[in-house]
């Protein structure tokens, strides 16, 4: 673990942090479900710093959220919020960044932008709310898909998000191509 | 589990009157819960409903009386040496300390540096597409990150690392 890598985690951390913690960030939705930047974070995290460091970089932020800062999405923190209904989507952080990490780094071969496309929708959608619904429905004492319905009213804004990533990947892939760990 | 509630929130009377002031904290929770109780008065009846939401309820405002009597020091003392078995996978604890002073300092930076874009932007006539401001902004997080790692390899950060590792 040298430096770099430290600090990047950390970085990445704290990015999926504020970017739950910004209502301005203005992301336009589709049905006026509100939906934060958070698992933009995650997303970011997987596909720019790869499978092992996004997967730290998740965990290092669940770390903090649990020790007390008010970091998730509307506020929230403590070690509650691992007890609440939205659990498993948590621990679906660091698992959905590792695989949007793998992915991106076994892409190589297609552009920047349709790798990120791919990696953060499996990893940043797909994974995440594999392991969020079913702790869901446990949690809440409701079937699997009755929670999978619940939950389908975000992914409009998943989507976007999932379309601003690559848009960040491909310009850091640009204009910084050596911060694009994932493929360095 | 309506009865172990009334236990948890009699926990939260016991400590007075802050910490019954801290169950605001409930209040993003409450649409969630009052949205799964009413799921559940369609699919299953209002018995399984009510047990599945003061379950929630109790556990979460129990997770949250730890974090409220705990301050931020003490839990990082608490957690940072249970990191120690990861010493073999080259993982210091006192890595992990410093991660998570990093992400401390980088929250109030990285605000101030969103704001200070989002400013100009708004000053130029930028509309209300703010997201369009996040990949320039990144560049600067990433800029910020790279000129940090180095600034903790000039001070020794890897020499110390690798010491630990041997030892």
């Amino acid at each position: 673990m040298n430096a770099r890598s430290v600090s990047h985690i950390a970085i990445y951390a704290a990015l999926i942090g504020i970017l739950g913690l910004l209502p301005k960030f203005n992301i336009p939705v589709a049905g006026g479900v509100p939906v934060t930047a958070q698992t933009l974070g995650v997303m970011l995290a997987g596909v720019m710093l790869g499978s092992v460091r996004g997967f730290l970089a998740c965990l290092l932020f669940l770390f903090v959220v649990a020790i007390g800062l008010p970091l998730l999405a509307g506020g929230r923190g403590g070690l509650g919020v691992f007890f609440g209904p939205s659990a498993g989507f948590l621990i679906g952080f660091p698992l959905g960044a590792f695989v949007s990490g793998a992915l991106m780094t076994s892409l190589k071969r297609l552009p920047v932008f349709t790798a990120a496309i791919i990696a953060a929708s499996v990893g940043g959608i797909g994974v995440v709310y594999m392991t969020g619904i079913p702790v869901l429905a446990a949690m809440a004492d409701l079937t699997i898909t009755a929670a999978a319905v619940g939950s389908l009213a975000f992914i409009p804004g998943d989507i976007l998000k999932v379309i601003i990533c690559a848009l960040i990947a491909r310009t850091v892939d640009r204009f910084q191509p050596e911060s694009l760990l994932s493929r360095s | 589990m309506v009865g172990v509630l009334a236990a948890v929130l009699l926990l939260y009377v016991s400590l007075g009157n802050e910490a019954v002031r801290m169950l605001s904290v409930l209040r993003p929770l409450l649409p969630i819960l009052a949205m799964l109780f009413v799921l559940h008065l369609w699919v299953t009846d209002w018995q399984v409903g009510l047990v599945a939401v003061s379950r929630l309820l109790a556990m979460v405002l129990l997770a949250n009386a730890v974090t409220m009597t705990t301050s931020m020091s003490d839990m990082m003392d608490a957690v940072i040496p249970l990191f120690s078995p990861f010493r073999r996978f080259g993982l210091q604890p006192t890595t992990v300390a410093l991660a998570v002073a990093l992400v401390l300092r980088f929250i109030p930076v990285l605000f101030a540096e969103w704001e200070a874009r989002e400013r100009s932007w708004r000053a130029r006539g930028g509309g209300k597409n703010t997201w369009r401001l996040l990949p320039a902004y990144f560049l600067g997080v990433l800029h910020l990150s790279n000129n940090i790692g180095t600034a903790l390899e000039a001070r020794g950060f890897s020499r110390q690392n690798a010491k630990g590792k041997e030892a």
